[in-house]
């Protein structure tokens, strides 16, 4: 693991190349993205869903209603992704919505 | 309930018509979802239908318990503030004039969102408690059959939710 030295004045800096470095945690998956998920269901319409995709995510209704056909047709649909807190955040807000989120590791 | 629901829009808002049983059933309706709602110690397919988990992968146990800590009341306090606000509406629907038994509420923008999320928390209730799957077709059931109404219901409710969202996006 290399690292990067900082001069600042007399200051010697080291810079951590990674979080995991960082926090000196041996837990790879902190460097994996999060990915939120939506599942399809058989109640939620999907003039609903559209709506919910449009008013969440501020998407144009033609790129709300392809996502939402994504998530009819193939069963689910990646729909955000991030942080886990920025994750988090946002499976909140489409459960508050009452769509079926879930989020995990992109692997 | 039996008639198609009327969604217009008017001056930039959205005029919703609803007969006066209708209005009566929809203010049983949305009492028994807040009940629900507020009752905690509650744990069936319907409450974890409206708060599911964020977490499937089950080595997120504690990130899961973390995450329902945090957010639960704020999704309770969200759906009940929403409801509190369409009940008021409703009990402060005003008769049609020339026409008996109906009454009509003005929605403005914020108010439409709350009624299209509390309709579609009702939807939700009632279609996982009647466990409908994507096959389900209101017209091929009996009425015979012992959860017809709540069928009728549930079906009643989609029309109303689907205008109230035509009325929005169009």
């Amino acid at each position: 693991v290399s690292t990067a030295r900082l001069e600042i004045g007399t200051e010697e800096i080291v810079v951590p190349d990674t979080v995991e470095e960082l926090l000196g945690n041996t837990d790879t998956r902190l460097d994996v993205p999060w990915v939120v998920i939506v599942w399809d269901d058989p109640i939620n319409l999907m003039d609903y869903v559209t709506y919910v995709f449009q008013k969440l995510f501020g998407y144009p209704k033609a790129k709300a209603r392809k996502l939402m056909l994504q998530v009819h047709n193939e069963g689910k649909a990646v729909v955000s992704n991030g942080t886990r807190e920025r994750c988090e955040s946002d499976v909140a807000r489409l459960h508050a919505h009452g769509l079926w989120a879930t989020m995990q590791h992109d692997h | 309930v039996a008639d198609r629901p009327t969604v217009d829009r008017r001056d930039g808002s959205i005029v919703l018509t609803l007969h006066e049983r209708e209005v009566q059933v929809l203010q049983w309706v949305f009492s028994d979802l807040g009940r629900m709602l507020s009752d905690d110690s509650s744990v069936d397919v319907v409450t974890q239908r409206l708060f599911p988990r964020a977490y499937l992968d089950p080595t997120e146990e504690a990130a899961e318990n973390q995450w329902q800590a945090v957010v639960h009341g704020d999704l309770v306090e969200t759906r009940l503030g929403a409801m509190t606000d369409v009940v008021r509406s409703l009990d402060a629907a005003q008769p049609v004039r020339g026409m008996k038994g109906v009454r009509e509420l003005v929605l403005g923008e914020d108010l439409t969102a709350h009624w299209i999320g509390v309709l579609n928390d009702a939807r939700l209730a009632v279609g996982t408690a009647l466990n409908v799957t994507p096959e389900w077709d209101f017209d091929a059931l009996e009425t015979e059959d012992p959860s017809y109404e709540l069928h009728a219901l549930y079906a009643w409710m989609t029309e109303l939710l689907g205008a109230l969202l035509g009325a929005v996006g169009g």
